[in-house]
């Protein structure tokens, strides 16, 4: 079992812990049916997901895709149909009466609109788990103090929910569901209603709940910010089920589904192009390309030495560069001119480099002038 | 004006009493039920469909009763729960039992607006399902049962106002007897400005209990106050209110069992009557009976059906408010044994000017109103015999009906009404037959006004009743004594100017 020096350890240690430990969730073949009128359809089907304790686990899907029906499964708010949830090693479904009390324990559950209690100021909110599994209140006024220290909510320990910002009721909403010091933390859009800054700092408190308490973080969201923000690995889930999971920069990077791509925003083929040429006119033999770079190749420097190099021209239709899971990442869409021959020797250049390049084929003259004004 | 205050103090006190004590018992009760019909529904914490469906049709049959059928309906359990079906301890049972669906209805709403996900939330904190209800339940809801409850006790305020039915006095009672029976209009404007305060004051300290428990923001009165702090409640003050709370509940029920257990030893004699002028004759003598150490209650009733009730069930000792006739057809359709012990005084019944102004001015075809009580009904039919107006065929015998008329010759229509309505239905009617006791209280001098009286040797003489168990106890004895002495002779003669004669 789970105890606090594990929760506690730093995360190099938790690299070998995970060898010999069970995965923190593991959802075995869950299928979960819902009935329309007289029809019965799944919500989610056959689901697969083995998290590792220590992870930052994104489920990622646009809405509808049964990311909520996956989140009343694994908090046991509803049994699934077919298959089991594993959290900590134990199946809540084979549980009840206090043994499946105390097991819920194992898993906190910060939802979408965070079911803050009005009536309880913030520090009695906290304080809530603690009293449903029966502390002694001196206990439970320490580990309360503790939480709210921790959380930076000292000041706010006698407010209520209603008198807080949408930020500071998120954390409150965490420290609670930490509060009886659980295994996983099962997040829901943590930041769905937030503005950006506010976003990130929430997001930041997430990726510091897991490194300082050690806590596997399962995030259920549609935001693809949040998941290259700290998310380890992620699972793409479309009509119910999982299409794709991977370590984040493979799906990511590499996106092999059209649902992930579609996340992305990109991978639309020529029609996108065109959005991003414009009224532009396109050098004759030029060929588009998408350039994907990630960590130390440092974008500009890739791209300068190749024009050093090269008799091309390259032009940047269009550049995305950003943070992911904390190594700067590039997406560019370029325009390169010059000899078909140098452009192959130029692709090769990139490739060596690091780049990942993928040739936009669909592009042709014939397609740009068949194009409606 | 300080015999208004006199007269409004203790009926006021009746009231809060009534209110106060029911309204705690059933908001107990009502909100256990509340608490079961949310969470024993399908999907619910406790889910039994099966309780749920029985819960629900108990709370619409017990919505579906009218109080005054209800508070009549269930006088043999509130004779087992206090011991008595009549009083104001009595009245509290069904107010408690009326009120506690309404309160569980108001409730399971209260509850049902607490958000389902905050339910889901602490489920999964792994809560027992009385956790749930306790902590998420209860706690979430208290400004929208603070609202509930606070309609329920002014709703209970004016349920209290039938209390006078099994007379549980009261400030609605009083604007009965002295306001609308009696026609003292002062009596009824300050019964009604009591009321008004008392609700005035029940919605403000409920508005401003629930604003303050609805955590948003400092707006609201109780805010105010903190600011200028002079009252706090503070998280932990709040644990003192949920105390006192608590407190106040145990002291009212307590002192309500207290109060009918001590009642019980003291056993004053309890003598039932109609206000006026039984009641004011027994008042009148109760100094004499006071001398002998004979302690009596007077307990007031509004119509001539229960203090029989109550009399025959040993609810009271004795009663004085109906002749002999009557209690034979009583004791007859009820297999009651009721006995007369000593006649008392008699009211002439009268027939009062309506529309026309004297006898012999009555026109063919006039309207005149009787009693409709079976024997007052046949009284008043003697009464216009006596004056040739009609003919029966069952001569001068008692227990005549309308059936009864052979000659009309002046085509009277005779429609039978409440008795306590007759003085309020002379606007519509040419003349009416009204009892004495409700003619004086309408101010009208019976021996003035009457264009019609019954002579003092009617057979119709009230008598001090009681049932043969007791007819021998020398409090009643000593009762007999009094209601016969030379004082009540003195008082009926004197202050009824010979419209209540006595009979002795």
């Amino acid at each position: 079992m789970p105890n606090d020096s594990r929760r506690r350890s730093a995360p190099d240690d938790r690299a070998a812990s995970v060898l010999i430990s069970p995965p923190a969730v593991l959802l075995e073949n869950i299928t979960k049916r819902y009935r329309q009128g007289s029809d019965w359809s799944n919500a989610i089907t056959r689901i697969n997901l083995s998290v590792s304790q220590g992870t930052i686990q994104g489920v990622i899907g646009f809405s509808g895709a049964g990311k909520t029906t996956l989140l009343r499964c694994i908090s046991f708010l509803e049994l699934p149909d077919e298959g089991r949830v594993l959290i900590d090693g134990t199946d809540l479904a084979q549980m009840n009466g206090e043994q499946l009390r105390s097991a819920r324990r194992r898993l906190g559950v910060v939802f979408q609109q965070l079911h803050l209690l009005r009536s309880r100021t913030v520090a009695q909110n906290v304080a809530l788990p603690l009293e449903l599994a029966g502390y002694a209140p001196a206990t439970i006024n320490e580990r309360v103090a503790e939480l709210l220290t921790w959380f930076g909510l000292e000041a706010k320990a006698d407010q209520y929910p209603s008198q807080l910002s949408g930020g500071q009721q998120q954390r409150v909403a965490i420290a609670r569901a930490l509060a009886t010091r659980p295994a996983v933390l099962l997040s829901d859009e943590p930041t769905s209603a937030l503005d950006p800054e506010t976003t990130a700092s929430v997001l930041e408190l997430l990726r510091r709940v897991r490194d300082e308490l050690g806590v596997t973080i399962l995030l259920i969201t549609h935001e693809l910010s949040a998941v290259r923000a700290i998310c380890d690995r992620v699972a793409v889930l479309d009509q119910g089920a999982i299409v794709e999971e991977g370590p984040v920069e493979d799906v990511l990077l590499r996106p092999a589904t059209r649902t992930t791509q579609r996340l992305l925003g990109r991978g639309l083929g020529a029609d996108r192009v065109a959005d991003y040429l414009g009224e532009r006119e396109v050098h004759a033999g030029s060929v588009f390309l998408e350039l994907q770079f990630l960590g130390k190749n440092a974008t500009s420097h890739v791209i300068s030495a190749l024009i050093r190099t090269f008799d091309v021209t390259l032009d940047i239709l269009r550049a995305d560069i950003g943070e992911l899971n904390q190594s700067t990442y590039g997406f560019l869409l370029v325009e390169l001119g010059g000899h078909s021959d140098t452009q192959e020797r130029s692709i090769g250049f990139l490739e060596a480099h690091g780049a990942i390049v993928k040739r936009i084929d669909s592009w042709s003259q014939a397609q740009r002038d068949g194009r409606p004004e | 004006m300080s015999d208004l205050l006199h007269l409004l103090w203790e009926p006021t006190l009746q009231t809060i009493a009534m209110v106060l004590v029911s309204a705690l018992i059933s908001g107990v009760i009502g909100t256990a039920l509340g608490v079961l019909l949310v969470v024993t529904e399908e999907g619910g914490v406790l889910s039994a469909p099966w309780l749920c469906r029985v819960l629900n049709m108990l709370s619409n049959i017990g919505r579906s009763i009218p109080f005054i059928i209800l508070m009549v309906a269930i006088i043999p359990f509130t004779r087992w729960v206090v011991g008595t079906s009549i009083g104001t301890t009595a009245a509290m049972v069904p107010l408690v039992v009326g009120a506690i669906p309404y309160v569980g209805r108001l409730v399971e709403g209260a509850l049902r607006g607490v958000n389902r996900g905050v339910i889901e939330a602490i489920l999964t904190m792994g809560a027992t399902p009385w956790q749930v209800i306790r902590k998420a339940y209860l706690s979430e809801a208290v400004p929208a049962l603070v609202r509930a409850f606070t309609v329920v006790t002014v709703t209970l305020v004016s349920y209290s106002a039938m209390a006078g039915t099994i007379g549980g006095g009261g400030l609605g009672d009083l604007a009965i007897r002295y306001g609308y029976q009696g026609f003292r209009l002062d009596i009824m404007v300050a019964t009604v400005i009591v009321l008004i305060v008392m609700i005035q004051g029940i919605q403000f300290a409920g508005d401003l209990l629930a604003r303050h428990f609805e955590r948003t923001g400092r707006a609201g009165a109780i805010a105010m106050l903190q600011r200028q702090r002079w009252w706090t409640i503070s998280p932990r003050t709040s644990s003192w209110v949920r105390w006192g709370t608590l407190a106040l509940l145990v002291i009212g029920v307590g002192g309500t069992m207290f109060h009918v257990h001590s009642s019980s030893l003291h056993k004053p004699l309890r003598v039932g009557v109609n206000p006026i002028p039984h009641g004011e004759i027994l008042r009148e003598v109760m100094p004499i009976l006071e001398q002998q150490g004979v302690h009596v209650q007077i307990v007031y009733f509004n119509d001539y059906i229960q203090p029989n009730l109550a009399l025959a069930a040993g609810d009271i000792d004795a009663n004085l408010f109906q002749h002999v006739p009557f209690m034979d057809r009583f004791n007859r359709d009820h297999g009651t044994n009721i006995i007369a012990i000593a006649k008392v005084h008699i009211e002439p019944l009268g027939l009062y000017p309506g529309r026309t102004r004297t006898l012999g001015a009555l026109p063919d075809g006039a309207i005149i109103a009787i009693p409709n009580d079976p024997v007052n009904s046949g009284r008043g039919l003697l009464l216009l015999q006596s004056a040739g107006l009609i003919k029966l065929r069952t001569g001068t015998n008692t227990g005549t009906t309308l059936q009864d008329v052979s000659e009309n010759p002046k085509h009277l229509k005779i429609s039978e009404l409440e008795a306590a309505q007759l003085p309020r239905s002379l606007r519509d009617v040419d003349a009416a037959v009204i009892n004495t006791n409700y003619a004086l209280a309408a101010k009208f001098n019976p021996l003035k006004d009457a264009m019609l009286l019954e002579n003092s040797a009617s057979p119709y003489a009230n008598v001090l009743s009681t049932v043969p168990g007791k007819a021998n106890d020398p409090r009643i004895l000593a009762l007999e004594g009094a209601l016969q002495s030379s004082v009540a002779r003195q008082f009926i003669l004197k202050k009824y100017q010979g419209a209540v004669l006595p009979a002795f």
